[in-house]
């Protein structure tokens, strides 16, 4: 038996990791001497001692993020100062079990003083959702952690254009974007909804403005994207058409010089218009956290979150609700030569109720660890 | 009356002394320094080289820099590292700020990187001229001097 997970477990290491070299040396390839590369690899490991309730880490992909899940984290970016701004290409990627292996970023950004624009495969950039997870493994806001409710922090092929000012001892950052999943394939990762056939029309457009305190830190961000897609059923019989808005609201800052916090309200409103089923969501994550810093290789991060989604059908009965409560604790820390660890706790609370009125309500816990090295 | 100016004196030198010791020292690549040692170059600077305390006010403030034909790279230690501490209390600027600012989240990428350690603070200087970084105990580096 050993045998068989060792070998399971050796195919997939070496699968990442020759995706992620693959990609890394592609990038490298192309581009000159001042080029920063930065390669992050490490293996998770999540445990449940019971079922898994909802969207904690192993929900829904359980039988992979139950064993040890090596990963492999690529960013490539590179500077070219020309007469017009400062143009930087950048390229970031990367495997693991769950997504095997995928783009998140291969853009090119033009700067032009206080402006500029990108195009390219973009992040949303309406969330703070971390792409490298920061002191977590597993992020206690639902929208930035599990896939299907997470459209806030990803991305697609697109184009956006920014711009910045400094007012009142704040730097004030807007953006406008607009989006093409279908181009990059990206299509199959965004949106709250199950897929009913193939995609035949997919678009998005959306705007963020994040302001910042020079003097403080203090940090607020509000962004907003709407996303329209079409799809047709297998059996071609009819097209289910989505419209929906995510937004985001955050508020971070410094309560001490060695504790952080920070605050979130994000979600999805939006219908369907679907002949076989008409309804609409509500969907929205509430988030607190507190991260305390006592040195510059330690973090400790606790996490309150409460997801709820209500979805309202066309026919009676109409309602249908979902509510989720979660506690996440982690401790981060770095150690030489680029190695660090992070450890964590997450528990939560599962209230659904059906449209026929049956309430369940079920809890459960998972717990992970987290080894990586960043080259 | 005397003994107690005496002292006075003694002590404010002292604080001068300690004030000196304890600085930041701000180093930069591609800058001044390194222009002097550029003997080869043809180019004519389209801006000023020299780089000026505002400088590395507003690079750390998120602000575009240009010097000469290029843009400044500021590069920081994480924000609760002693010499950070020290570096961005001179600036007036606060460090978690800056450290938000290059975390990659934001709507802009800035011109903003943190490093963990200072042998690696030196290293990325070298490689990306021109750029600012600081250190509490500066004992020279390859391709790097100190900015003032």
């Amino acid at each position: 038996m050993w045998r068989f997970v060792f070998k399971f477990f050796a195919i997939r290491l070496a699968g990442s990791l020759a995706v992620g070299l693959a990609l890394s040396l592609g990038l490298v390839t192309i581009a000159r001497a001042d080029t920063s590369v930065s390669i992050t690899t490490g293996v998770d490991v999540w445990s449940t001692p019971s079922e898994p309730a909802r969207y904690l880490p192993n929900y829904a992909v359980q039988d992979t993020w139950q064993a040890a899940a090596p990963w492999v984290r690529a960013q490539v970016q590179h500077r070219v100062n020309t007469d017009v701004g400062v143009l930087t290409l950048t390229g970031v990627g990367k495997a693991d079990p769950v997504n095997k292996g995928r783009i998140d970023r291969l853009d090119a950004d033009l700067r032009l003083g206080h402006g500029g624009v990108r195009a390219g495969i973009l992040p949303y950039r309406i969330s703070w959702c971390r792409s490298d997870g920061g002191p977590w493994m597993a992020e206690p806001d639902a929208f930035c952690r599990f896939g299907g409710l997470n459209e806030v922090s990803q991305g697609a092929f697109g184009v956006q254009a920014y711009r910045s000012t400094v007012a009142g001892g704040f730097l004030i950052d807007g953006m406008v974007g607009v989006y093409r999943p279908l181009i990059d394939g990206q299509n199959d990762k965004l949106g709250p909804f199950v897929a009913v056939g193939p995609t035949v029309r997919h678009q998005a457009h959306g705007a963020s403005v994040n302001a910042i305190h020079l003097g403080t830190g203090i940090e607020a961000r509000a962004g907003w994207i709407r996303t329209e897609q079409d799809q047709n059923s297998d059996t071609g019989s009819y097209q289910r058409r989505l419209r929906y808005d995510s937004y985001y609201l955050g508020l971070q800052g410094n309560v001490s010089k060695q504790v952080d916090v920070r605050a979130s309200v994000s979600g999805y409103v939006g219908d369907q218009i679907n002949p076989a089923l008409l309804f609409e969501w509500d969907g929205r994550s509430e988030t607190l956290e507190l991260i305390f810093k006592p040195d510059s290789t330690q973090s400790l991060a606790t996490g309150l979150s409460r997801y709820t989604n209500v979805t309202t059908y066309a026919v009676a009965p109409n309602g249908q609700r979902l509510q989720v409560d979660s506690l996440s604790l982690a401790w981060r820390k770095d150690w030489a030569k680029g190695f660090y660890t992070v450890i964590q706790a997450s528990r939560s609370l599962d209230d659904a109720t059906t449209r026929r009125g049956v309430q369940t309500v079920r809890d459960g816990s998972a717990y992970g660890v987290r080894v990586a090295k960043v080259f | 009356m005397r003994r107690s100016l005496r002292r006075s004196l003694a002590a404010t030198a002292l604080a001068l002394f300690a004030a000196q010791a304890h600085a930041t020292n701000w180093v930069c690549s591609g800058g001044p320094t390194a222009t002097r040692a550029e003997t080869n170059t043809t180019k004519k600077p389209r801006g000023r080289t020299q780089i000026e305390r505002v400088d590395l006010q507003q690079a750390y403030a998120g602000q575009p820099v240009l010097l000469g034909h290029t843009w400044l790279l500021a590069v920081m230690l994480p924000a609760t590292h002693p010499d950070t501490r020290q570096a961005f209390g001179e600036l007036g600027i606060s460090a978690e700020a800056a450290e938000r600012m290059a975390s990659g989240s934001g709507l802009v990428d800035r011109g903003i990187r943190v490093v963990q350690t200072p042998a690696q603070m030196l290293d990325k200087l070298a490689n990306n001229p021109p750029a600012v970084g600081y250190t509490g105990f500066f004992t020279g580096g390859r391709d790097v001097a100190l900015c003032f």
